[in-house]
């Protein structure tokens, strides 16, 4: 049966979301955050190898956030990373398309750093991740996501990469992990390390940045990826230690 | 930290009364070239009707009874005995395919090139693996055209010590026609550098080496940092050849040490501006002319 | 992107060469070749400039035209980003091969203009939420010799300086049914504002240093570069890091620093060029693609 691979976008006139036409609430002066502090990231859980059929798989969801899935396959080509980024229809009310441009670049690039590719000269690696929801900063969530996938297939890689957003709102304030609402009104930075070897593998800002609040706010990132690390690491031992077969009755 | 932004200007041309040479005879596609028939058809010619008609754009050059029309902007013709400088583009069985500007990609031949230590014997199998160890995709070499196969192809030789495999330097690429066939097209330039101006437009320019290269002849790169001094020298050559082929210049030892001369009194760095170009080709020309006087 | 392979020594030379601030053409790490800028080339745009650096050629184009203002936003107008990578650039261009380096060029132009202060969009809006004005800002590739994203950005600069939108009266009728009107006049035209217009200064990562306006050998011994979009009064609007290698993050500092303080030099420069452009008016003679 031919697979329809084309996205297929819906009624071209009339379907419009009424959230477009309902009166935006004057942006305030200072940006809300309720229950965290400006350099607090939302609690996030992590677990690898879901897919039975998948050469590697993870899951990544924030509480009260976005949810990521990755899916890696061994592809029949030439020595090559594919990556596809995708956000479901209904990941979130609003299309949001231009501000998602140039999301698969950074993920591709984010992981070549770190994939050991030189060792499969070969093999075509397809990597597949499928944004499930939308909250805010599911970008570097996704990348982290497609790491964790590639490390679950046994790919041999540097370091694990590890993302991190952060929103400076009009008022000058970094905010580490913005929801939606935040990234929306906010100048957005999304950075991605390699936690253990302290190398920034990718980095994409947009927005108005002034004076020195980048460098502020790729510190405040950096920091948010090494609080996240060891997360990721258990999630990934607790995967192997399922996959080991028990001990044979001839170990003594 | 310099920034030269500027409105464009319009290129002067050459003044042709600077010339004394006699004027070319140029001709487009199509031109009678003579209507001699006693003369033997050379490239760029083709006969119609008794009449010789140019088949190129270019300059019609005579030699006894042979006449033909040699293009202006070509890709690299090459002819038995010219040194050329060519980047490897594939390893193969028995072979390598080097990019030499010319129409086909040229051979180099595994039988062509000398083995470590001078050995000479027959090339075994060990010889065909250890091909990629000695010679890589992008490597960059110097050779001599042994033969010219029936499509055009070249089959290129390194079996002397001053062809091979080159170390540390800067490739500049030219069209073909503006490098002068000389008797040699190796030399030490006065100013410190040593420079090889292949046949096809490729001239490399490198540091002149110390003591003489031992027999094993360029196998082992040299992979030390250049000096600061030799560097510069390197650099303002590199800027002086692409004045001179900017303004359709021969190039030859003479022409680009006049130039170099001529280039002392600016930086660098200011070689790449328009109006420095004009003023020290100008210069160059001036010698150049005072010389043949 | 158009790429050279070189090999092993000569990258080497290169490295080096970079450490001791003295690239093959004789340039240090900050500096740019000669820049040619040109506006007013093609006569049947509203604004169009030729920028040449080296041996990168760019052609942009911008066409203003009337459009409907978008849902998200009704009071204000919007500008769309198109770049076409010629087959006469380079022959990896040819058929398809563009398309892909076209799509990433024109993404980070869209990143780089969104957010308030680069091009005033308010300006751009005849009637909220019926019409406004769209500027379709076309990018050609003529020639790729190494550092594209510069050139790009400071020939957009130049055509949107050049663009002369013509000035339109809305008229109400007695129905209140509303009319829109263009002056008669030719010359009668509203100029944009450029000094948010930023522009892109693309920093490579050489061995341990950086290097601004990298030919094409430079570029293939970089394995990682960051492109900071920069405007004229010193904000950053747009950073990201290109290649396949890590960067150190003390290095990424680094280079904002250069990136910031390079760009500020080009802005100055590239203005001063532009109004010296503008008052020669008709005397300045037209050089277009005949050289």
């Amino acid at each position: 049966m031919p697979v329809d691979s084309r996205r297929v976008r819906g009624p071209e006139d009339g379907s419009q979301s009424p959230a477009l036409y309902a009166e935006k609430e004057k942006e305030g002066e200072k940006v809300l955050r309720v229950g965290r502090g400006p350099s607090e990231q939302r609690a996030v859980c992590v677990r690898a190898g879901l897919l039975s059929q998948a050469a590697g798989s993870a899951y990544v969801e924030v509480a009260g956030g976005s949810k990521v899935m990755c899916g890696v396959w061994w592809g029949g080509g030439e020595g090559r990373l594919h990556c596809d980024l995708r956000w479901a229809r209904f990941s979130s009310p609003s299309t949001g398309s231009q501000r998602r441009g140039g999301g698969a670049l950074l993920l591709q690039q984010s992981l070549e750093s770190a994939v050991r590719m030189e060792r499969y000269p070969r093999a075509e690696l397809m990597l597949s991740v499928l944004v499930m929801e939308e909250r805010g900063a599911a970008l570097p969530m996704a990348i982290t996501c497609a790491a964790l996938a590639l490390a679950d297939a046994g790919i041999e890689m540097y370091d694990l990469v590890v993302g991190a957003a952060a929103c400076r709102g009009k008022t000058g304030e970094i905010l580490l992990d913005p929801t939606e609402e935040e990234e929306e009104i906010s100048a957005n930075m999304y950075l991605t390390i390699m936690p253990n070897l302290s190398q920034v593998s990718g980095l994409l800002c947009t927005g108005e940045w002034e004076g020195d609040s980048p460098v502020e706010a790729m510190k405040l990132c950096m920091e948010g990826c090494q609080r996240l690390y060891p997360l990721l690491q258990q999630s990934l031992l607790s995967s192997s230690k399922k996959k080991v077969p028990p001990p044979g009755p001839e170990a003594s | 930290m310099a920034m030269d932004i500027r409105l464009p200007v319009a290129r002067k041309r050459l003044s042709e009364a600077v010339t004394t040479e006699n004027s070319f005879h140029l001709v487009a596609p199509g031109d009678t070239v003579t209507t001699d028939i006693t003369f033997m058809r050379g490239h760029g010619t083709y006969m119609e009707d008794d009449k010789l008609l140019a088949s190129v754009a270019g300059v019609v050059q005579r030699v006894n009874k042979l006449v033909c029309v040699q293009a202006l902007k070509t890709r690299y013709n090459g002819e038995v005995g010219d040194i050329v400088v060519g980047r490897i583009t594939e390893v193969q069985q028995k072979r390598w395919k080097v990019d030499t500007n010319a129409r086909l990609d040229s051979v180099l031949l595994l039988s062509s090139v000398n083995l470590p230590g001078g050995e000479l014997r027959r090339r075994s199998a060990e010889d065909e693996l250890a091909m990629r160890s000695y010679l890589q995709e992008g490597d960059l070499i110097s050779a001599e055209v042994q033969q010219v196969f029936a499509d055009g192809a070249l089959s290129l030789h390194t079996r002397s010590l001053k062809y091979g495999k080159l170390g540390q330097g800067v490739l500049v690429q030219v069209s073909p026609s503006l490098i002068k066939r000389r008797k040699t097209h190796f030399h030490n330039l006065l100013c410190g550098a040593s420079i090889i101006l292949g046949n096809n437009g490729f001239i490399w320019l490198y540091t002149t080496p110390q003591e003489a290269e031992d027999e094993a002849g360029g196998f082992v790169t040299n992979l030390e940092p250049v000096s600061l001094s030799d560097r510069e020298v390197i650099s303002r050559l590199k800027n002086c050849i692409l004045a001179l082929a900017a303004q359709k210049m021969l190039l030859y030892d003479t022409s680009v040490l006049y130039c170099y001369e001529a280039s002392l009194t600016h930086k660098i760095k200011d070689l790449l501006k328009t109006e420095v170009i004009e003023n020290i080709v100008m210069e160059t020309r001036q010698r150049l002319l005072e010389l043949e006087a | 992107m158009a790429s050279v392979v070189l090999s092993e020594a000569e990258k080497v030379y290169i490295l080096h060469g970079v450490q001791d601030d003295l690239r093959t053409d004789g340039r240090g790490c900050e500096d740019y070749r000669v820049i040619e800028v040109e506006t007013d080339v093609v006569s049947n745009t509203t604004g169009s400039a030729r920028v040449k650096i080296g041996h990168t050629d760019v052609l942009v184009g911008v066409k203003a035209e009337m459009g409907t203002p978008k849902l998200d936003r009704p009071g204000e107008g919007y500008v769309e980003f198109f770049v076409d990578c010629s087959a006469n650039a380079t022959p990896e261009f040819e058929g398809r091969g563009g398309e892909e380096l076209g799509t990433e060029i024109s993404n980070m132009l869209y990143k780089i203009f969104d957010n308030q202060s680069s091009v005033d969009l308010e300006s751009l809006c005849i009637l909220p939420r019926e019409h406004c004005w769209v500027l379709y800002i076309d990018v050609l590739l003529l020639e790729c010799g190494g550092n594209l994203f510069d050139t790009i950005t400071i020939c957009i600069k130049a055509a949107l300086f050049n663009t002369r939108i013509p000035k339109v009266n809305v008229l109400e009728d007695d129905e209140g049914a509303k009319e829109i009107e263009l002056s008669d006049d030719p010359y009668d035209c509203m100029r944009l504002n450029v000094e948010g217009v930023p522009c892109i200064v693309t920093l490579n990562k050489i061995g341990h240093r950086h290097v601004v306006d990298a030919t094409l050998q430079e570029e293939a011994c970089s394995l990682a570069s960051v492109l900071v979009a920069v405007n004229m009064k010193g904000t950053l609007t747009c950073m990201r890091k290109m290649g396949k290698g890590s960067l150190d993050p003390e290095s990424i500092f680094e280079m904002i620093g250069t990136g910031k303080r390079v760009a500020k030099s080009l802005h100055v420069s590239l203005q001063s060029v532009l109004n010296q452009e503008e008052s020669m008016g008709k005397k300045r003679q037209k050089i277009g693609f005949l050289r």
